[in-house]
């Protein structure tokens, strides 16, 4: 199995971590990633969508034919990477005056969009491609001893035909994890909300799932998005300003399997975040009991 | 415009139809080809875990860069929100 990696802006440049497990879970499964030397923001549907459709449709279709000139289909981790190559995509192939457009402006760059490629969360490519037993055999060290919740976050549910929340489950039940489930799961974050009233992101949307969480007891939140992984950790150093401590840790699916798989916590770069996992990787090592 | 500000410089646009909170993100799509800048001190935790120093996206290859902004230049883009291509910023 061949895939291009799309890293996408966050993951890169601010969670690399999530970039090192990802590249150490695949090698594991046998999988090859090619990089897309040169590809830029996705971008996101939300913003630059704002200032001019054509701008953002033409920027991801840039994206899109980078992908299409490496020949193998497309993968993203990133939820929003995910919905703007989807979307974007299903534009073209059914906007024949945009695909045209599109493809005048990027003629003068030597690429063209012909809507070859697929486009992949990472949670299919685990699911459907590769398989749940194929991945439990890559197990070494289940992380039977840790209790999470999870964030599937809002752009996983906009594919409905994909089922992505109930495939990210049933990976974290596969490499061990024991998931509990809690009333505002099918919550936002709060982060799209954050860009006009930080507050109202923070208490009315960030506050309800990290009471909830913390109230279930659960060791960690598990999540794929990186920008629901940036609002609940940001989420949680505001509200330590009041008085609020939850002290939880937003790990991303990945760097979990990657542990599973036998990979440390320090090779992976799970230390680098705003949000310390001490007490979690102490918990997986054996270290403490909890 | 283009005119008065080649007679004084120190003119600009004070306001644009960007929504101030999406201003740094666009921004930072045209100059550097990303909504997130990439910082100097996550060069060396990229290496020790086993990553390029700098990801090879358009942080790493200018050419992306040049792309995008002359994406923009085509579709007059810049233009339209008010952004400098040579000095890689909004104008007010």
């Amino acid at each position: 199995m061949e895939y291009s990696f799309f890293l996408g802006c966050l993951i890169p440049s601010f969670q690399p971590y999530v970039e090192s497990a990802t590249r150490k879970v695949f090698g594991k499964l046998g999988i090859v990633v090619h990089d897309i030397e040169g590809a830029s923001c996705c971008p996101p549907t939300d913003i630059p969508r704002i200032a001019d459709e054509l701008m953002w449709i033409t920027l991801a279709a840039r994206n899109l034919a980078l992908v299409e000139k490496l020949g193998y289909d497309v993968f993203a981790v990133c939820s929003g990477c995910f919905e703007t190559l989807m979307e974007a995509k299903k534009i073209l192939k059914e906007n024949k005056e945009v695909n045209e457009k599109v493809n005048q402006i990027l003629s003068n760059y030597g690429l063209e969009y012909a809507g070859k490629v697929k486009v992949k969360n990472v949670l299919e490519v685990l699911y459907d491609d590769v398989g749940l037993k194929k991945l439990e055999e890559t197990i070494v060290k289940p992380l039977t001893n840790i209790k999470i919740c999870l964030q599937p976050g809002c752009k996983l549910r906009k594919f409905d035909e994909l089922n992505l929340p109930e495939k990210l489950k049933k990976i974290a039940e596969v490499i061990g994890c024991q998931v509990i489930p809690y009333k505002s799961e099918r919550i936002c974050c709060g982060f799209p909300t954050s860009f006009l009233n930080l507050d109202f992101a923070y208490r009315e949307r960030s506050k309800v799932k990290l009471d909830e969480i913390k109230s279930a007891g659960a060791d960690c939140i598990v999540l794929v998005c990186p920008a629901c992984l940036n609002q609940l950790e940001m989420a949680q150093l505001k509200l330590k300003d009041e008085g609020l401590i939850y002290d939880i840790p937003c790990i991303n699916l990945l760097e979990l399997i990657a542990i599973a798989q036998g990979f440390s916590a320090t090779s992976i770069g799970s230390i680098y975040r705003r949000i310390r996992p001490t007490k979690l990787i102490n918990k997986i090592e054996g270290k403490t009991h909890g | 415009m283009e005119e008065n500000l080649q007679l004084y410089p120190l003119r600009k646009d004070l306001k644009g139809f960007l929504p101030p909170q999406f201003r740094i993100s666009i921004s930072n799509i045209l100059s550097i080809g990303h909504v997130q800048e990439f910082v100097d001190i996550w060069k060396g935790r990229r290496v020790k875990i086993g990553l390029s120093d700098i990801p090879p996206t358009a942080y790493k290859h200018e050419f992306a860069t040049k792309q995008i902004q002359d994406i923009a230049k085509r579709l007059m883009f810049d233009k339209k929100i008010g952004f400098d291509l040579e000095k890689r910023r909004l104008k007010y």
